[in-house]
Parts: structure tokens; sequence; C-alpha cells
């Protein structure tokens, strides 16, 4: 009989993302419902010491392999690893984090696993003793819930969605042998280049500050930019700023350009054509400013200012940045 | 009347030419018959006359005189004078083996005018070659490239004229009693060779020059089929064969759900017809010299896909012909027609606006071959401008380009006391607003404002609401086939449902597919666009234009109401029935308009090469110092709305649809 809930930590360069412990904390409330264990998997080279941090968000139990080839991250090696340890403990669910190397893995796990899996999950809960999935359709229109008639019941679950909850555990490490076969490992990894411009690209950003025809020139966008300095945002902009040179085409934002949907979305200067609307309206908190009341993108914003954004701008950024000396 | 040799010699010459003819009009056919088959043998009456009145009174060439495109009175010159002397050439022949059988057999009179006619014609002739000459290499037109082929046959043209007059001159000379009396060049010149005391040698020059004429005009045949010239003889094909479908509709795929491919990737996937526009074409350019894309300096020149693509054919044929005759063959690494022949960058930056089609004097569909390469890219490699993949999936996900919830489609009717057909079937006409009308703030006034004018006549409609579907246009015109027959589908079953009839759009692509592709899919409606009803609404004095409206008007035509439908009148109409309109057109205006640059799907795409065409075509409107641009379509509404702001005249310079306009003018 299938028991345990587990799932698979992800850790790049030797520290546990935030997954992570968003996956441990929701495996913990389920466990607890069932009154069973809390297992991770935990897969790389010299990561050993961090296991423990997995304890202090309820986990009970850390399957360690750390092997060379588990380092820089491969689908080959890690789900090869994974579906060992699975196999050998048969745990009766198994979560993933739905980011892109959980939506990597799970694909080829759950293949080798022989099971089902309800993907991006942004709930999960226990119902008669099982797992019951809850998951976006059709882009976001409708909520499936899923259920599964296999173990382990695999879900991945959507970052920044689960509640982190500290729950410290004693926390024991068994070491396992991943058992790779080489010659199954059919990519090896050459080289990794970062991007090294430490900017957030737009579309993972949490913030932006985006500016429109009404920066009047390449110069305008240095308030946008000194605003989003303080409060660490990435600077967008409409296609007519792009179109009049003022921006490079990677900072647009809008139908033809990159699609966003941050937290907060700051339109200065930005009438909101729907061309300019359909990339960033599914923003969580919309704010404009713009001098003319009638800027359709009022209609959109959450808070709207009608005023002169070389004034109201720079205020606003005196603002944040007493706000977050504080 | 020749000697035994000479008839023995004009034989060996005529059969010669005969058989270097036939080789390689049976190869040009057999390259023919590689294209995929197609139905084009239905209403040859309707298909002869098209061709007949296209080519004999030189309508293909002269539809543009009066719009400064001179180059075809050039060309209708020599096509009647050259036609003269293919009878002349004829008779000479004919006369070279049996003497009596000469003009002079259909009498003194008949005789005497054939040949003032040819010295008047042989005359014309050497003046428009003289012309074309300088025109070709001295003024140098853009839209002309400087060939061999162009040379060569100017020359031959020419000499033919010279040897002809020649001879002409020294057989009047030769001769005691003169063959024509009226052939004036031809005296003039036996007047000057008898000066030149030339009388003796007249009979043997006049043979000599004889036999020139004839090996030139008898190789000249040859020569035909070998070079561009090929459109003297296949042009009058393409005009018999042209396409006789609704005008500016795409063939649908018809297998969507058995055909392992989809869309044109090679040659010998055209259609033969499409394979016989490339033997048409003879260069002259006037598609590319009306190409949006073309002129705003983006890679696309309709032209040169057409030549590339002939070139193509011609380099793969024995290959092809080959393999279509089951002989092995080696691999070779032939150009790939999509990347090498024709590059991806030509395939998106064409808007569909047709003008390269509208324009070209044969017959040629450009924008179908265009279109079906895109399909391929889009539906077998999946390689399209990443913008449109946004565009792709918000019409899949929300049935509009711009992925706005597609229960909030009706949200601009919501004050206004519109009713839905499931509220009320029995409406007699379907006011299909589209996505532009239904979510784009400022679509959403024109539909606003076309609702009022119709509630004000008494007009019985409805509105599908959030029943209504996206029309697809800009998937099918994006090559993407399948999610164009899903929405469309999708929209029939829906209209039909309800036993829809009558359908009015405010946008120009939804009237044009609903009317003539929907079609296809069992989905067959009486379409109007809101200019064409409205027009008749002032006609039926049904709605009453009492405001005067200030300022200086000039109306834009939109590709898919202008070219495609061939509606002009209706939306000038609509204005000069305003009080007080002043209205003046752009340059080019009608069928020679200049697209907004949205057509095609290019509304979804970056537009990062060149200058832009919204830009342009503002820039047009500017010229002519109007502050109002109308407009009928609400993609042009975007684009002259940004090209206003682009060129910093949001002060000065609007754009109006024409129901906003009238709307204003009816004062309520």
């Amino acid at each position: 009989m299938a028991k345990g809930v587990w799932i698979v930590a992800e850790q790049r360069d030797g520290v546990l993302r935030k997954i992570s412990f968003e996956l441990a904390s929701t495996a913990r409330k389920l466990a607890d419902q069932l009154g069973e264990e809390v297992c991770a998997i935990l897969l790389g080279s010299g990561i050993e010491g961090i296991a423990g941090e997995l304890s202090k968000y309820g986990v009970d139990k850390v399957y360690v392999a750390d092997n060379a080839a588990l380092e820089p991250y491969t689908t080959d090696a890690h789900a090869m690893a994974a579906a060992k340890v699975v196999k050998e403990n048969d745990p009766s669910i198994l979560l993933l984090g739905a980011s892109i190397q959980g939506k990597d893995l799970s694909g080829r796990l759950v293949g080798k696993l022989a099971t089902g899996m309800a993907a991006d999950c942004t709930d999960v809960k226990i119902a008669d003793s099982k797992l019951l999935a809850t998951r976006p359709m059709y882009a976001g229109k409708c909520y499936g819930e899923i259920v599964f008639s296999s173990t382990p019941q695999m879900a991945s679950l959507r970052p920044n969605v689960f509640p982190i909850v500290e729950n410290p555990k004693a926390g024991t490490v068994v070491k396992f042998d991943p058992a790779l076969d080489p010659s199954q490992l059919k990519t090896k990894v050459l080289e990794v280049q970062k991007d090294t411009s430490g900017k957030v690209d737009l579309t993972e950003a949490n913030f932006i500050v985006s500016g429109g025809r009404g920066m009047k020139g390449p110069e305008g966008y240095q308030i946008i930019e000194g605003l989003a300095d303080v409060i660490g945002a990435t600077v967008g902009a409409s296609r007519a700023a792009v179109d009049a040179g003022w921006r490079p085409l990677s900072d647009q934002v809008g139908q033809t350009g990159k699609v966003v949907s941050p937290n907060l979305y700051i339109a200065c200067g930005i009438s909101g054509a729907i061309q300019h609307l359909a990339g960033m309206s599914s923003s969580k908190y919309i704010v404009a400013v713009n001098k003319d009341p009638e800027a359709p993108i009022f209609a959109k914003a959450d808070y709207g200012v009608v005023d002169d954004l070389f004034k109201i701008i720079p205020e606003l950024t005196e603002a944040c940045k007493k706000l977050l000396a504080e | 009347m020749l000697t035994i040799a000479g008839k023995i010699f004009l034989l060996l010459l005529i059969g010669i030419t005969v058989v270097a003819f036939s080789r390689r009009a049976k190869f040009l056919i057999a390259l023919l018959k590689l294209g995929k088959a197609e139905d084009r043998s239905d209403q040859v009456g309707k298909r002869l006359k098209f061709a007949l009145g296209q080519v004999l009174p030189q309508r293909c060439v002269l539809k543009h005189v009066a719009k400064g495109d001179f180059a075809g009175i050039g060309h209708m010159l020599l096509f009647y004078g050259f036609s003269l002397f293919v009878i002349s050439y004829g008779f000479h022949i004919a006369e070279g083996f049996y003497e009596k059988l000469s003009p002079a057999l259909f009498g003194r009179t008949f005789n005497n005018l054939f040949f003032l006619l040819l010295d008047i014609a042989g005359t014309i002739v050497i003046t428009s070659i003289v012309w074309a000459a300088i025109r070709r290499y001295v003024i140098r037109p853009p839209r002309l490239k400087l060939s061999m082929e162009a040379g060569i046959i100017l020359i031959v043209v020419f000499s033919l004229m010279v040897l002809n007059f020649l001879m002409e001159g020294f057989r009047l000379l030769s001769e005691e009693t003169p063959f024509t009396a009226w052939a004036f060049v031809g005296m003039a010149l036996a007047n000057l060779f008898l000066k030149m005391g030339l009388q003796d040698k007249a009979f043997v020059l006049s043979q000599f020059f004889w036999w020139a004429h004839m090996t030139v005009i008898l190789g000249f045949g040859i020569y035909i089929l070998y070079s561009k010239h090929l459109h003297i003889l296949a042009s009058h094909f393409n005009l018999f064969f042209h396409s006789t479908s609704p005008k500016g509709s795409l063939q649908q795929i018809t297998d969507m759900e058995e055909a392992e491919s989809f869309g044109i990737s090679k040659i010998t996937e055209f259609s033969w017809k499409h394979l016989l526009d490339l033997y048409a074409c003879t260069e002259c350019g006037r598609c590319t010299d009306n190409c949006p894309a073309s002129n705003s300096g983006k890679r696309l020149k309709p032209e040169e896909v057409i030549q590339n693509l002939k070139k193509h054919l011609f380099a793969s044929a024995n290959h092809l012909l080959a393999e279509k005759a089951g002989e092995k063959q080696e691999e070779t690494e032939g150009q790939a027609m999509i990347g090498e022949v024709v590059t991806e960058e030509e395939i998106w930056d064409c808007t569909n606006c047709m003008a390269c089609m509208e324009i070209c004097p044969v017959a040629i569909e450009h924008v179908n071959k265009i279109d079906d390469m895109r399909r391929y890219l889009v539906l077998m490699e999946s390689k399209f401008p990443s913008a449109l993949q946004t565009a792709f999936r918000n019409m899949e996900n929300n049935s509009n380009p711009w992925g706005i919830g597609a229960h909030t489609r009706a949200d601009w009717a919501k004050d206004l006391g519109i009713k839905t057909l499931t509220e009320d079937p029995n409406v007699e006409y379907l006011f299909y607003v589209g996505c532009a009308g239904s979510f784009d703030d400022r679509g959403k006034k024109v539909s606003v404002a076309f609702a009022n004018i119709l509630k004000t006549a008494g007009v019985s409609f409805g509105i599908l609401g959030s029943e209504e579907g996206c029309c697809g246009d800009s998937a099918m015109r994006g090559g993407n086939e399948y999610l164009y027959q899903i929405i469309a589908q999708a929209n029939i079953e829906t209209m039909n449902g309800y036993g829809v009839k009558k359908i009015i759009t405010t946008c120009p692509h939804g009237y044009n597919i609903i009317k003539k592709d929907y079609p296809q899919f069992g989905g067959k409606y009486e379409v109007y666009h809101h200019t064409e009803f409205i027009a008749d609404l002032i006609d039926q004095d049904k709605i009453k234009l009492k405001k005067p409206l200030e300022g200086l008007f000039t109306y834009h035509d939109s590709c898919f109401l202008g070219r495609y439908n061939d509606i002009y009148d209706q939306p000038r109409k609509i204005l000069q029935a305003i009080p007080g309109m002043k209205l003046t057109e752009m340059e080019r205006n009608h069928a020679r308009s200049f697209c907004c640059g949205a057509g095609g799907a290019r509304m979804w795409m970056e537009e990062d090469v060149g200058e832009r065409i919204n830009d342009m075509r503002t820039d047009q409107a500017i010229a002519t110092k109007a502050d109002t641009i109308a407009v009928g379509c609400p993609f042009c509404l975007t684009m002259l709305t940004d090209g206003i702001k682009d060129r910093k005249r949001e002060e000065t310079m609007t754009s109006l649809d024409i129901a906003e306009i009238v709307w204003k003018a009816m004062d309520m």
C-alpha cells in the first residue's frame, strides 16, 4: 500500500529554491491530514549540507543523491534518480514545482512511473484520503478538479501560490545511490551561460514601470528608471516609444511585444490603446499616470493619477524611497 | 513567287522553326503539368469574353493610363502595329509559294489600304520602340529593370521594321507595276534608292531583304518561347484561365483531417495555373511599383517573387521531369523554394492589400501564392513571427486577437437596448460587430454610432452578443488555416442556428470573409458593409443628414472594401450627402489606394524594416491638407490614428469612421 507524501526539492548552485519550501509546507499540510510522513528528494552534487533546511518546513526524511552526474541539472539524470527512489519507496503522493525545471522533469518522470499527473495546480487538498488537485483551464476561464486513479498521485504546483509555513521536524537524511547508467545519459551540459545584465526579464518581473508617447523623448525615461531603481522594478515601454527609437524593442509591452503579468504595473504617459492593453491587462495592480482624463488606460487602472507625469513620478519616487528606508 | 530552290529553302526554314517551336512548347506544357490539378475550365464564355475584352481593346495595360501609367499607350501601339505585321508575314510566306496569295487577292483597294496601314503601323512601331528604348535606358523608371532580353527584343523588332521598309522600297523600285501605290514610306525609300542609283540592284536587294526579314521573324518566333517574351503567348491563356472565384477569396484546404502536408513549399505543389502565371509575367514591374511593402523599403517585391519562382521552375525542370517519368534521380540539393527562392521575410511582408493583382495586366495571382506559402510555414513548420503567436493563441482562447475575455464581447452594447438573437431571433439583420467593434475602445465608438443610426432608421436588427466569434480573417491570412476553419465553422453554426439571412458588418475584413469565404463551409448570407447600408438608408430617406460638418475631408479606401469588393462610391456618396461637405481625394485613391499596413494579419506583427506603411499613408493624407481622414475599417482607423500621432498632428487632424461622421451629421 502506497504511503507518504513526497516532494521533489529544487536547488540551484547549492541553494534551495523558494518553490522547495512551498512544496514542503504544502506536503506537510496534506501529510498531517493523512497521518503520514513527508519525504523530500534532493538531487545534485555537494548538496548534503542543505538537506537539513527542508526539515524546517516540515520534511521528516530527505532522500539525498549526491552525484557529480546530477550537477548541473539534466532531464535524463534527474528523472532516472527520482524514478528509482520513488519506485523503491512507493509514496502515495508526489509533488513537484510547476517551475521551469519542475515542468521539464515532471513529464519525463510521470512517464517512467506510468502514473497520472495534474500540472500547474493552484490548490491541492485531501478528500476521502485521496488527493484532489485544482488547476486552471482554458487560460483561467474555469477550474478543473482532478482525482487520480493510480499512485503516486502526482501534481505540480504553480510557484508563488502556496504559502510557506515553518514547521521544524527532526529530519533525517537518507543517502541513496541514484544508480545512473552512463549509457542512458543522453544529454551533457557543455556550458552554462547566464544573463549578466542583472535585469529581471519583463515577463518575469514582479514590478514594471512603463513609459509611452507621453515621455516625449528618450531623456524622459531617466525619471522612470529612477522610480524603477527605487522599487526594484523593470522598465517597459509602449510601441510608440519603441518606434520612436526611445527604447529598445526588448522593452516593448503589448500585442506585438511582450505579454506581462506583474503584481504592479505603473503606466506613465501611456494612453492605453488596445494593442498595449493586450500585453498588460492581466497585471494584478495597474497604476496609470496620464494628463488626459479620457485616456482608456484609466478604465483598466486600479489607481489613476490625472496629472503631469514629470511632476508626479519624481514625487512618487521620493515617497517610495522614504517608505522603503523606514 | 520563289524559285524551286527558294521554296525548298523557305520550307526548310519554316520546318526548323516549327520543330524548335513545338519542342519548346511541349517542354513548357510538360512543366505546367507538373503543377497540381485545378479546374479552370468552367464558364468558358465568360472567360473568353474577359480575355478578349482585356487583350483586343488593350484594357489590360490601358486601365491606369488616366493615373499616369503612359507605358500602356506604347504597349497598345506596339500590340496593334505588330499584330498587323503578323498578318503581313502570313501573306509574305503564302505569296512565296503562290503569287496570287497576296493582299491583292482581296482587290486593289484592299491591297493599297493594307500596305498603307502597314506603313503607318511600321512607323508607329519604330516610334514606340525608340520611345521604349529612351524610357528604358535614359529615363529609367524604377519599376523597369535593365535586362539583356529586353534589349534583344527592342533590337529585333526594330530591325524587323527596318528590314520590311528596305524590302518594300527595293521591291517598289524593281517592279514595273508597283504592287501598291499607297505605301508612303516604301515609295519615299524607292525614290531615295533611285537617286542613289541603286535601280539595277533593286531586285537582288529586295530579294536579300525579303530573306533577311523571313529569317529574323522565324527566329523571333522561336526566341519568344525561350525568353521572357513568352508573355506574348502565355498572357492570353493566363487571362482566359483567370480566377473566377470571388475576388480575393482564398482556396480553402479541404482535407484538413487526412492531408499529410498543408500549404505550399515546393514549386510543383502550385496548381498549373499558378505556374502559367510565371510564364505570363513579363517583368513590367507594375506590381512592385504599387506594393506598399516595396514602397516602404521592405524586402518583398512581388515581381521578384514571380520571377524568382519562374527561374526556380526552369532551373529544376529537368530534375522534376525526370522524377515524374519515374527515372531514378541522384539526390541533388536544389534550392529550397521557401528560404532561398522566396525568403520568409518576403512572405511575411505582404499585407494582402491586392494592389499587385489589381494592377497586373495579365491576371497573375500573387497574394494566393504568398498565403499558400504562409500556410506551409504555419501549419507544417510552425515558423512565423512570434507576435503572431500571441494573436493566434488569443483567437483560440478568447476568439479575439487581443485575448480580452470573450464574455465581455457585448459590453459595448449594454446601455443601448440592443437585442441579441437569443432574445429575438426574428430580426431582419444581424449586426456582426467583429472584434475591433466589440473590444477596442476606439472601435466600440464606431459600433455605438452605427447601432444608433440603425435604431434611428428603424432597422430591425440584433447582435450575437457573447455568442459572436472572431471572423478569422487574421488567422486565415496569417496562414493558420486550421484555426480559421474552427472559427468559421463555429460562427456559421451559430448563425445558421438562428436562421440568419442578412448580415451587416462595420469591418471590411469580416465583410469579405463572411461574404466570400464562409460559403465554402455552408455559410451563405446576404452580406452588407455598413457603408453600403448607410448609403441605402440615405437613398431611402430613412435618415437625415442635417448638420453641416466643418473642415476638409478625405476618404481612405480600405483594401478589403475597395480592391477586394469594389466598394468605392458608396462611402463617397454618403460623405457628399452631408451638408457643407468638402471632400478631397488623396493622390492614390480608388483601386490605386495605398494600404494602411494592417491587412494580411500584419496588424499583429512588428513592422521594423523600412518606413511604417501607416505613416506613409498618413503623409499622403496630410498632403491633401484635409483635417479629417474618413475610413470604413477599424484596422485602417487604428493605423491612421497612430500615423497622425506619429506625425504629431493630433491637434489639427483626426480620423473617423463613416458611421461616426454620419451620426454626427444626423445631430440627434
